[in-house]
């Protein structure tokens, strides 16, 4: 079963990310990317990534920009 | 009627029991990330905190956490303890994990030691289910009680040095929050008094892996044939259990100490031995 699980996260498990636009505009469309389970793992150790009030998964950092929210 | 034989007790543990303290150190090593890796898409199993500057894998605590805040299920740290879980349990806490070694290594300042009573192991559900899970799914990795915000081994592996760091580059340091500098504190004094005071009381990961003592591949047991119930193994335990009817408990760390009596046994799922512990002595 644990082995099911790995595999499945490795290999199918993704989830939808918006990513964060400098100056975002009504006009303009809401940029997002599809992540791996272990790219969503890279980006929470650098605290990249949180749960927007709509409930959405959002990057805590924009194109060109590094992450600075350490969860710890 | 022939008297049961009493067994035998070694002088002292062997010498790969010994050899608990290198092999630590070994895996400190391949933890600390030596060829610079940084290998951080892969979740770990072991309590190691991938803010750390040295750290191969993401820590599974963190990454828990953190999946459990954003809502999305885990399925990588999830089937990753449950495939090392499964395959040695608490053998993981005992001879891999380096906030383990810290503790051993701290423990051997010659400190008359604490004995608290096993049941309290049970706390360390309370923080799993609490700190890991609850407080991250219903107010986020944002609360002060988000498990890596008090995390000491957070703090000792990845926060400290970081400061340290910054300071030394002449930059502005963030100082950790006064809850978190008290939990170090307390942890750090705590490591002088009692044998592993994180793993034996607060540690979620000990806590899953606890579980799997009783199911895992490789496993202990007293031979029923051999075992008198003379309570020698009890002496042994740093955990403070009684290992001749405690093997399975979710607390041991699997250190080997009580191997000394010849009576306890490591088994592989392959051995052909039933797992079943010897009933108490009247």
């Amino acid at each position: 079963m644990g082995a099911a699980l790995l595999t499945y996260g490795v290999a199918r498990h993704s989830q939808t990310v918006l990513l964060k636009q400098a100056e975002p505009s009504a006009a303009e469309a809401e940029k997002t990317l599809q992540e791996s389970e272990p790219a969503l793992i890279r980006e929470i150790t650098v605290g990249g990534l949180r749960r927007n009030p709509a409930g959405e998964l959002e990057r805590t950092y924009g194109e060109g920009e590094t992450p600075s929210l350490c969860p710890t | 009627m022939a008297a049961m034989a009493e067994p035998r007790i070694r002088p002292k543990p062997s010498r790969f029991v010994r050899g608990r303290l290198w092999i630590q150190a070994a895996f400190l090593l391949v933890w600390l990330d030596p060829l610079a890796l940084r290998l951080h898409t892969i979740c770990g199993s072991v309590y190691h905190c991938y803010a750390c500057p040295l750290a191969l894998f993401a820590c599974p605590v963190g990454v828990l956490a953190n999946f459990s805040a954003l809502h999305v299920v885990p399925f990588i740290a999830a089937g990753t303890l449950l495939v090392v879980g499964g395959l040695v349990g608490g053998f993981v806490c005992g001879w891999a994990c380096p906030f383990g070694f810290l503790q051993d290594l701290v423990a051997k300042v010659p400190v008359p030691k604490v004995r608290l009573p096993s049941w309290t192991g049970y706390f360390r559900y309370a923080v799993l289910a609490g700190l890991v899970v609850a407080v991250p799914f219903f107010f986020g990795e944002a609360h002060p009680l988000f498990i890596c915000r008090v995390c000491p081994a957070g703090a000792l592996e990845g926060a400290v040095p970081n400061m340290v760091r910054e300071a030394a580059g002449g930059g502005s340091a963030v100082s950790m929050s006064a809850l978190k500098w008290a939990v170090v504190v307390f942890i750090v004094v705590a490591m002088f008094v009692k044998f592993r005071p994180w793993c034996s009381l607060f540690c979620p990961l000990g806590a899953i892996f606890g579980v799997f003592n009783r199911f895992s591949a490789v496993f202990l047991r007293a031979n029923p044939k051999k075992c008198v119930q003379c309570g020698a193994c009890r002496k042994m335990c740093p955990m403070n259990l009684a290992p001749e009817k405690q093997l399975s408990d979710p607390l041991c760390i699997r250190c080997m100490q009580c191997t000394r009596c010849e009576a306890i046994e490591v088994k592989t799922a392959f051995s052909r031995t039933e797992r079943a512990e010897p009933a108490p002595a009247d």
